[in-house]
């Protein structure tokens, strides 16, 4: 069955980015919500993932401002590359099932 | 003025109640009775029960305890009621958040000076945020534990990121020596 397909971590941050830039917990709310719960990473699997991908140039990031509640941390967002848009886009096909939510194209 | 005689001059929070249905049936009918019951037993609404219960316990012995009946009475009473709950809960939120931010400031302060500036900002910056959001969902009644397992799981998770970027690094120069050698 598709739902219970093993995808892999990477392949569903390119996929939840399809829909704009977000930051590292946005990112794995939107995936527990856009698969139902059905997958959810934990704190430590994302923002090295995250980085990982940024080197291969899939992704590209920017800071944000730097937040007094957080100590003057600023967010850090991350967006598609164009190389990261037609990695999403080739796999699109094959996780559908899991990311129903229509794309909107960045 | 108004007497309520409590038996021992202390009540329970339905004796209290009872006293002033009573008082009211008397004085007002029994419909206004039954209204007044529906405002301060109204089933899941325990802050106005609470809150007519310290009300009435604070009028002891009871002299001012007609003013307290008739905001009872009162149908704008229980929307501002509703509404200073709900403010008096942003405000429990804003506290415990400030607490525990004040509490694990420093350590992840210290942590971040140690850290690749990248890894201080993001990692260290979403634990805060989920700290933080977690003492807000629970006003308060964040358990201490919780805050200390999230700032350990947190620590061993940097450890594992600082060991990884650092690993990265040394291959990634690894891989570019002997690329600029052979150039």
């Amino acid at each position: 069955m598709l739902s219970d397909m093993a995808i892999d971590p990477a392949t569903a941050i390119l996929q939840v980015l399809i829909s704009g830039e977000a930051f590292g917990i946005e990112i794995g709310k939107r995936i527990e919500e856009r698969t139902k719960g059905k997958l959810s990473f934990p704190q430590g699997t994302i923002y090295p993932l995250l980085r990982k991908l940024e080197r291969e140039g899939l992704l590209k990031s920017r800071e944000g401002e730097p937040l007094p509640e957080r100590g003057g941390r600023p967010k850090i967002f991350y967006k598609l590359t164009a190389k990261g848009a037609a990695a999403a886009m080739e796999n699109r096909e094959i996780v559908t099932g899991l990311f129903p939510n229509p794309v909107r194209a960045s | 003025v108004i007497r309520f005689i409590a038996p021992d001059g202390a009540a329970s929070e339905e004796e209290i109640v009872i006293h002033v249905e009573r008082y009211i049936a008397g004085r007002f009918g029994s419909r206004a009775a039954s209204k007044l019951r529906g405002l301060i037993c109204s089933g899941d609404d325990t802050g106005l029960r609470n809150f007519a219960y310290k009300l009435l316990k604070a009028s002891h012995p009871w002299k001012d305890a007609e003013n307290a009946v008739r905001v009872f009475l009162n149908p704008g009473f229980a929307k501002a009621l509703r509404l200073r709950e709900r403010a008096e809960a942003e405000s429990r939120r804003t506290h415990a958040t400030q607490a525990v931010l004040r509490e694990v400031a420093p350590f992840f302060d210290v942590i971040s000076a140690l850290l690749p500036k990248r890894l201080a900002k993001e990692d260290v910056g979403e634990a805060i945020d989920y700290i933080k959001e977690q003492a807000q969902k629970y006003e308060g009644r964040f358990l201490r534990t919780l805050i200390m397992l999230k700032v350990a799981s947190t620590c061993f998770w940097l450890g594992i990121a600082t060991a990884r970027e650092i690993a990265s690094i040394v291959i990634a120069k690894a891989k570019s020596t002997p690329e600029k050698k052979a150039e």
